[in-house]
């Protein structure tokens, strides 16, 4: 088992609330919760929207790979996973994943800086994003 | 001020540690931030339900002449328990202070708030704060804000560009002498603000490092031994504390 810390995102684009409450809910019990240092365990900010979040954590790979969110998004839409439909881009240094399903997007996930960045290349890259979106995610 | 914390602040002075001068002041809660390990960031003040918890930050870092915790600028602050810090933190009188770091140089120009320590009462309209502000005009300084809906109290410190340690005082003062002042490295900048109206309502968040918990304008770089008062203190005691970092 591999481990990565970064910062990991996800917008949601067309689940309804109370699935994307279910998908957040599932992610936040990711990463290293017991560790004694505060970096690696799970912890998040919110867009202002409430429609978009970054975690942060020390992850297990495996976790945050598009197969393993399709099962998450297969068990809160209770479906086969397999009938989750998943496009790739590298945007920049992230690596997006945008989830659809019967031709709808649903959901669209970023590992910022990608699972091989370290966590300061990570951290740079979700730092940029934010920078580009500040409208988005600060207020005043 | 009563003669018992003259004699503290004397016995301060000359005492062994920052921690020890700073709690000789009588803070009613003090975050020396030094640990390396745990979520808890300790009230050193001694009240054990005043601890913080830190939501992500890495700490243990040694920036001279302090351990303390680095703050990512993303999603990392240190809350504290708003409905246990209400009773101590009185609104209509008090004194914040502590020594920020910013990450690089391009934090004052990353027209993003950032957030010090934020006291805010039910709503955005009602607050104590420090910051640094997000507008292109002044981005580069720490404000300071007291604020009861309309009624605003605010200042703004001189331009800052350096990556060293900044220290920054707070004392506000509704009721007696109706006065705000900012501090920067032990002197008042940007003049006594006057006019100042108790803010409304129940404290609603208490963050160090952030606006509030989602947590937005969160502050990039480095924080260090932030203590509050319910007192207001004296220019020469602040120049006194800005002295005990020693930086």
């Amino acid at each position: 088992m591999s481990h990565w810390h970064g910062y990991f995102g996800i917008e949601n684009l067309n689940l309804n609330e109370n699935q994307r409450d279910l998908l957040v809910a599932a992610l936040q019990d990711l990463g290293q919760n017991d560790s004694p240092f505060p970096q690696y365990r799970n912890h998040r900010r919110v867009r202002l929207d409430g429609q978009a979040t970054i975690f942060e954590a020390l992850w297990d790979s495996d976790t945050l790979l598009p197969g393993r969110i399709k099962i998450y998004l297969g068990n809160i839409f209770g479906i086969d996973p397999e009938g989750i439909d998943h496009e790739l881009t590298s945007p920049g240094d992230n690596l997006v994943a945008t989830f659809s399903r019967g031709g709808t997007d649903y959901l669209r996930m970023a590992l910022f800086g990608g699972l091989g960045s370290t966590w300061q290349e990570s951290r740079l890259a979700a730092l940029a994003y934010l920078a580009a979106n500040r409208n988005l995610w600060d207020g005043g | 001020m009563g003669l018992p914390y003259k004699r503290a602040l004397m016995r301060g002075a000359v005492g062994p540690s920052i921690i020890d001068n700073i709690l000789s002041t009588g803070p009613v809660a003090y975050y020396p931030m030094n640990e390396t390990s745990g979520t808890a960031a300790v009230n050193a003040e001694g009240t054990a339900n005043r601890n913080g918890t830190y939501q992500g930050a890495t700490l243990g870092q040694f920036k001279a002449p302090f351990t303390c915790p680095f703050f990512d600028g993303i999603n990392d602050f240190l809350r504290l328990d708003e409905s246990v810090m209400a009773a101590p933190i009185n609104k209509n009188l008090g004194s914040m202070a502590g020594w920020a770091r910013v990450y690089d140089a391009g934090v004052w120009s990353d027209e993003t708030w950032r957030y010090l320590w934020n006291l805010e009462y039910i709503s955005n309209a009602n607050t104590i704060r420090l910051a640094k502000p997000g507008d292109l005009a002044t981005q580069d300084r720490i404000y300071s804000l007291l604020r009861q809906g309309t009624n605003i109290a605010s200042t703004t410190s001189n331009a800052l560009t350096t990556t060293g340690w900044i220290h920054i005082g707070l004392t506000w003062d509704v009721l007696v002498q109706d006065e705000l002042k900012l501090f920067v490295q032990g002197g008042q900048e940007g003049g006594t603000q006057t006019g100042l109206v108790t803010p409304s309502g129940s404290l609603t968040y208490c963050a160090i490092g952030a606006k509030d918990y989602t947590p937005i304008n969160t502050w990039h770089g480095w924080l260090a031994h932030w203590a509050i008062w319910d007192y207001v203190l004296a220019p020469s005691e602040m120049q006194l504390h800005y002295s005990w970092g020693g930086v």
